[in-house]
């Protein structure tokens, strides 16, 4: 049965709405505030949050922002319920992280069917699992930290996908790239529970999640039962996981590569790197029962190198999606501010690069999506 | 109980040249229009009030329980059909006009019923109405040109009336 929660501090009109949902087979509850409201959706995780935007403590637009930055209570359909019915109210709402905005005065029964039609389209649309992409490297220093931080980047603030980035390499990954550490590790928890994950989680300020490495990650500590478990609860929470992995997977590399959506091959344009990347391609392949599309990204290209890369692309072993420039200023920069090219120097020919190939994904993802529904 | 409409008591939309104001008032069956009308009383009292500036409509800036609303300083308030009494064709309402009111920082279009012979004394603010209806009707804040405010009817306080354009 969908869990519907209620927040409007007219206890009366949530008492009704209440009803008509019940009628139309949810389980509900209430809240008289912002506050409340927050605490209990994220106790009792509802498929719908009705929210009132005119309440005194905390407007609905804050409540709606705070639901959408918590990756617990990040995916339920938020129905904006208002008295404030103009246009400008309605983009404030569906800015706000809103999937629908309905005026005041609404007849119940149109409401409740509403709601039911919007959590049907989403159920059809598949079980709600995020998609993890797979960035993978045949060799240090290409860049694929850079990759995966700019990426999360671009598909949190430009295309406003849910992200989260599971840093499992502690020698200084993504979470460094993109300016947050913690001192305290989801690995000591005493115990691995989906809420134990939460308090560890950093929000960048382009939306994305981090949740930073094991510090120190012990060695063979990192099992593969515990690695699939973590990456299936991330994408419960959100549109894409990005994990950003060591060198040598070692014993994660089953379980990564089983529940990846996308592998990103991320390699250099030399033509020992090329023979590389086309022997593990046809490894993976015979290796998987469930081969994932594997991409080709090119980084660090000269301009001199080009012909090269056109050449393995003309050749059919190598599905390359990006060619990205070879920048040392833009990356030095970069990793000295914190700040992914994408959100400091959009300009770049390396940023246009990487948030084209940010739009592939975000576009195949959508066409994966609408196939499993 | 299919049929139920659910909504708060009266909500409304109320502005001033600067604030938009949106809260509750009890009209106790009485249009709203009637009540801005009445000239024996100079305030309007409002409960659940939420407070947001001109120049960003949307964000929520203050919340009270009540405040008290200066009639003569409200530029127009945007109203749903019921609130305003349709008047009888007759000498003082026989034509409809497309009508652009320019106030304080706003220009408000809509449909005016008014007498099919016009003089000065229809848009006096002395006299009839302090609070002329347009229907159908819509407001640009004219610093904002792509936010628009849109309503059964707005009342547009004639006192702050700065042009009334009307073609038939």
């Amino acid at each position: 049965m969908p869990k519907a929660l209620i927040i409007d501090d007219e206890t009366s009109i949530a008492t009704i709405v209440g009803r008509f949902l019940e009628n139309n087979g949810f389980e509900t509850e209430g809240a008289s505030s912002g506050p409340e409201g927050l605490q209990k959706a994220v106790v009792s995780r509802p498929d719908v949050v009705i929210v009132d935007i005119m309440m005194p403590e905390m407007d609905g637009y804050e409540v709606c922002r705070r639901l959408r930055s918590d990756p617990r209570t990040a995916r339920a359909l938020i129905v904006a319920l208002t008295a404030r019915g103009q246009p400008i109210d309605r983009q404030m709402a569906l800015r706000s992280g809103a999937d629908v905005h309905i005026a005041k005065p609404f007849k119940g029964k149109a409401l409740a069917e509403e709601v039911r039609r919007l959590l049907g389209d989403r159920l059809c649309a598949g079980p709600p699992l995020g998609h993890q992409i797979l960035v993978l490297r045949l060799a240090e220093g290409v860049g694929v930290s850079t990759l995966v931080s700019n990426l999360a980047c671009s598909l949190a603030q430009k295309r406003g996908c849910q992200v989260i980035v599971a840093d499992l390499d502690s020698q200084g990954g993504a979470a460094e790239r993109l300016g947050l550490s913690s001192a305290d590790s989801w690995w000591a928890s005493p115990q691995l529970a989906p809420g134990a994950l939460t308090p560890f989680l950093l929000r960048h300020e382009s939306g994305a999640f981090v949740l930073p490495a094991p510090s120190p990650l012990l060695e063979g500590q990192v099992v593969g039962d515990t690695t699939q478990w973590l990456l299936q609860t991330l994408r419960t929470w959100s549109d894409f996981v990005l994990p950003d992995t060591p060198l040598d997977l070692g014993p994660l590399a089953p379980s990564v590569l089983r529940s990846s959506a996308l592998v990103l091959l991320l390699l250099t344009p030399d033509p020992a790197s090329i023979r590389q990347a086309q022997a593990t391609l046809a490894a993976i392949r015979s290796a998987s029962n469930r081969a994932a599309p594997l991409w080709a990204v090119f980084n660090q290209v000269r301009p001199e190198q080009r012909a090269l890369v056109e050449e393995a692309e003309r050749s059919g072993h190598l599905p390359v999606s990006a060619v990205l420039p070879w920048a040392p200023q833009e990356c030095v920069r970069a990793e000295a501010e914190h700040e992914p090219v994408v959100l400091g120097q959009p300009a770049s020919a390396l940023a246009t690069a990487i948030g084209g190939l940010a739009r592939s994904i975000a576009q195949a993802a959508g066409a994966q999506s609408q196939k499993r529904g | 109980m299919s049929n139920l409409q659910f909504s708060s008591p009266s909500n409304f939309d109320f502005f001033t040249s600067a604030h938009r104001i949106s809260g509750q008032v009890e009209t106790v069956g009485k249009p709203l229009r009637d009540i801005l009308n009445d000239r024996s009383q100079s305030y309007l009292l409002v409960f659940n009030v939420y407070v947001s500036r001109l120049d960003d409509p949307g964000t929520i800036g203050a919340y009270a329980p009540t405040a008290y609303l200066s009639k003569e300083n409200l530029t127009f308030v945007i109203v749903p059909e019921h609130q305003v009494r349709r008047p009888e064709m007759g000498r003082f309402a026989s034509q409809e006009y497309e009508a652009l009111v320019t106030l304080p920082g706003v220009e408000v279009r809509g449909d005016f019923l008014g007498p099919h012979r016009l003089d000065l004394r229809t848009f006096s603010p002395a006299a009839l109405d302090a609070f002329v209806v347009l229907r159908d009707a819509s407001a640009r804040v004219a610093a904002l040109p792509d936010v628009t405010f849109e309503g059964e009817a707005i009342l547009v306080n004639r006192a702050r009336v700065e042009s009334f354009c009307l073609s038939d």
